[in-house]
């Protein structure tokens, strides 16, 4: 059975935009699957979708068996317990330390202190920021912060990690290191969704790639490249 | 579980408070202020109480009796009163010899009365019947009763002492007092809801960032209000104590005023509102605080998007 499954996906917004049509896409458990296409061709609007941020306007979405199509508000939380997300603009909390910063996720899902302390150390070290626990963020550097936002994507042990541009505020070398340690976690067994419109990060990872355009899905190879 | 994130919501209401400590401060303060005129309109009310009580508490008819009639007559008519006259709620005698000593003490310094009283041989004065009417308005029927039947041959003067004059003009103004007391405390709690209103408006939008992550990594909707809804209650609390810290002190001071005003009468307001504190200022916070969760609702509603 598909870890994610989209069936005839449509998304309009007023003034008859189309930003997804009839989008069919399923991912298996532990792919590591990069979404491209240039902006504006609702690579965006895939993710919003999937973690339930806007409903679809036709279709139905099912993530690992449970059709969030119409998903109510009180059920979104669980859902977002199960897919962890990295944002292009990192998202942390500039007042916490980045050890804060991590168990916050955990904090107010309600997780017990107990288990916030033995988690949080262990998430770092899977970054490699064990080291700098204590420092605020900005004190790190985009690719360390970006790391940060990884381990807190993982806090919750979710089945798939989307990525939404996490590159694109990288210098090339954090680049390689950020799309190294998304590998690394696939590795484990988590599925990675990574958007990105970065051609050589696409090219470089030789692994499944769904290629939107104008708001369909227009190519879908097992080990693709960017090509347009 | 439920103590631990009791306690998160508790440190986030905190962070909120602190981080927009100015805002908060104003917000506390016109609270206070609202919750300090609803006091002062508690004292108003407890004192024209007090002044009230204490004046219907002087309101009798003082029937003198002709100074020939026997003891035996005396309690006779006395029991005659009590039973047949309609609306008596009590009858108190005041003997002859009674009324003598209390004439001797009430004019003590007076030294022609004293010599006059000694040149008589026997006492000049008749016995007096004080009597209480069940309702306020029964003493005139009492009045007019006692004057026109079969008691007007044994009674030298019956008086009714009126204080309906002092208690009308106390009552009138202490209506118009309590009418003025209750526009300000309404105005300052519009005043109240407004502001906390705004501050949690403000709180939302300056915690944008924070709260967009909450809902990112999971947080439940309830979780995410919970410190807002914590915030409120937080104001309403410290605006109570606040409240309570001026007022009586407040109290303490206006103490005097009330005691000359009472005229002998001890009416300690610092007893009295210490007795009720639990009530009065326990009443004046849980008001408070809902009116706050109910604007802090409304603004969660408006600007929360969750």
């Amino acid at each position: 059975m598909s870890l994610i499954d989209f069936r005839n996906v449509c998304k309009y917004y007023d003034g008859g935009v189309t930003a997804l049509k009839d989008v069919n896409l399923s991912i298996e458990p532990g792919e590591f699957v990069s979404i491209v296409g240039q902006s504006g061709t609702g690579k965006t609007t895939l993710v919003k979708l999937l973690i339930a941020e806007e409903p679809p306007s036709a279709g139905r979405i099912v993530v690992a068996g449970w059709d969030i199509t119409g998903i109510s508000p009180r059920e979104v939380p669980l859902l977002r317990k199960q897919i962890g997300v990295v944002f292009q603009d990192f998202k942390l909390l500039p007042r916490k330390t980045i050890a804060e910063n991590v168990a916050f996720a955990l904090e107010v899902s309600g997780a017990p202190g107990a288990q916030i302390k033995t988690v949080v150390p262990q998430l770092l070290k899977i970054v490699g920021l064990d080291h700098k626990a204590d420092r605020f963020p900005r004190e790190l550097s985009g690719g360390e912060q970006q790391r940060v936002v990884i381990a807190r994507a993982l806090a919750h042990r979710p089945k798939i990690l989307l990525a939404d541009e996490p590159t694109g505020n990288l210098d090339s070398f954090n680049t390689v290191e950020i799309i190294a340690l998304l590998k690394k976690i696939n590795e484990f067994g988590t599925t990675i969704l990574l958007v990105t419109h970065n051609r050589d990060v696409v090219n470089e990872l030789k692994r499944r790639v769904v290629m939107l355009d104008r708001g369909q899905i227009v190519s879908d190879q097992k080990r693709g490249r960017y090509v347009l | 579980m439920f103590l631990t994130t009791a306690q998160r919501v508790a440190t986030l209401a905190g962070q909120n408070f602190w981080r927009n400590i100015w805002l908060s401060v104003a917000t506390v303060t016109i609270m206070t202020l609202s919750l300090f005129s609803i006091s002062l309109l508690g004292m108003l009310n407890s004192l024209s109480q007090e002044a009230l009580s204490r004046l219907e508490e002087k309101i009798d008819i003082s029937v003198y009796l002709k100074p020939t009639l026997k003891d035996t007559e005396v309690q006779a008519i006395k029991s005659d009163v009590a039973s047949s006259v309609a609306g008596v709620k009590s009858v108190t005698l005041v003997t002859a010899a009674e009324a003598l000593v209390r004439f001797k003490a009430k004019h003590e310094a007076n030294a022609t009365i004293s010599e006059s009283l000694l040149e008589l041989e026997k006492n000049p004065l008749g016995a007096t019947l004080v009597i209480k009417a069940v309702s306020e308005e029964g003493y005139r029927t009492i009045l007019e009763e006692l004057e026109s039947s079969k008691f007007t041959p044994i009674i030298q003067e019956a008086r009714f002492e009126d204080y309906r004059l002092i208690i009308d003009s106390i009552t009138s103004l202490t209506s118009k007092l309590k009418r003025l007391g209750l526009m300000v405390s309404a105005l300052f709690l519009i005043i109240s809801l407004l502001v906390v209103f705004n501050t949690i408006r403000i709180n939302i939008y300056t915690h944008r960032e924070e709260i967009g992550i909450m809902r990112l990594v999971g947080a439940r909707a309830w979780f995410i209000r919970a410190p807002f809804w914590a915030e409120s209650a937080l104001y309403a609390a410290l605006s109570t104590l606040l409240a309570a810290a001026v007022f009586f002190p407040l109290l303490g001071a206006v103490q005097p005023y009330i005691d000359s005003f009472f005229n002998g009468w001890r009416f300690d307001l610092v007893e009295y509102f210490t007795a009720r504190s639990f009530w009065f200022f326990g009443g004046q916070f849980l008001g408070a605080a809902l009116l706050s969760i109910l604007a802090s609702t409304i603004a969660m509603r408006k600007y929360l998007r969750i």
